[in-house]
């Protein structure tokens, strides 16, 4: 159970974030060259394999087993808590829902006024576009990844997760060429803030020796409690009135 | 500034309230041992719940 719990919580974190990534590879793709766009997207990608060929094996030689499981556990918390605080505000209508799109326009509009230089001499504004996007998306996927990956039960369910989702969002985005606009990108933010907020209370308190009831299944009973709490106070936020 | 702002939120978030709120539950729950599970879940849900509804009240 743990395993399939694990697979689904990296492959729907790094769909949501390479859905991010994939948006500003095709604004700097359409709107400038897809050259430029694919070697600034290159670069980024040769930038956070180094980071997560160091970030796993480092974790895993040089830390002992509870203080790994407590710094998961803390790193998962951080990522998983915010998206979950996100994800409730966009629930309770507080904030605008997450969206490719808009990613997809805010990158067409950084490239607006930086005039595209002749064919045959690079396009370093669109490269440089290109690389901060998937920088930014792929550093906080290779940490998620690399969170779960470390757990002392072992890697495979939450790279298997990752390479699923891969596969799965470069595929679909090569064959349509434009964001995946009907993913609903809110939902399953908020299903992976609970899933990965879930998994971080479990480990650290696991690195704290913190008994939890039931064992492996109590993740199942925090993700409950996280996604009812999450889901009242969307549900008392809505209602209430705006201050003004 | 502004890479280190970006870095701040990748590795923080947008909210103190989160950062401080894990630390003091992960602390609270150390001093307990075992039985620490109720005060870490606690914590966590009320650092959630606070940094939800402060956000909310500045929008």
């Amino acid at each position: 159970m743990t395993f399939a719990l694990v697979a689904l919580g990296a492959s729907v974190a790094v769909a949501v974030e390479l859905v991010e990534a994939l948006a500003i590879v095709l604004a700097v793709g359409v709107s400038r060259r897809w050259s430029d766009a694919l070697i600034g997207s290159a670069w980024a990608v040769a930038a956070c394999t180094v980071l997560a060929v160091v970030a796993g094996p480092v974790l895993l030689a040089s830390v002992p087993v509870d203080v790994l499981r407590l710094t998961i556990g803390a790193l998962l918390l951080l990522y998983g808590l915010e998206w979950l605080r996100k994800g409730t505000l966009r629930l309770a209508g507080r904030r605008s829902r997450s969206s490719s799109l808009k990613e997809f326009a805010e990158a067409q509009e950084a490239l607006h006024d930086a005039p595209l230089p002749p064919a045959g001499r690079p396009d370093w504004a669109g490269r440089l576009v290109a690389f901060k996007g998937v920088l930014l998306e792929g550093v906080e996927l290779v940490l998620i990844v690399s969170a779960l990956a470390s757990r002392p039960s072992g890697p495979v369910p939450a790279l298997v997760g990752a390479a699923v989702a891969t596969v799965a969002v470069v595929g679909a985005g090569a064959w349509l060429r434009r964001p995946l606009s009907r993913v609903p990108e809110t939902e399953l933010k908020w299903g992976v803030g609970v899933l990965l907020s879930a998994f971080g209370l479990f480990f650290a308190g696991a690195g704290l020796g913190v008994h939890w009831p039931g064992g492996d299944a109590a993740v199942l009973g925090l993700a409950a409690a996280l996604a009812a709490s999450s889901q009242i106070q969307a549900h008392l936020l809505a209602r209430d009135p705006r201050p003004a | 500034m502004t890479t280190l702002r970006t870095i701040k939120k990748l590795l923080l978030g947008e909210t103190w309230v989160l950062p401080a709120g894990i630390a003091l539950s992960v602390s609270c729950a150390a001093a307990l041992g075992p039985a620490g599970a109720p005060v870490l879940v606690g914590g966590v849900l009320l650092a959630l719940v606070i940094s939800v509804a402060r956000t909310a009240r500045r929008r």
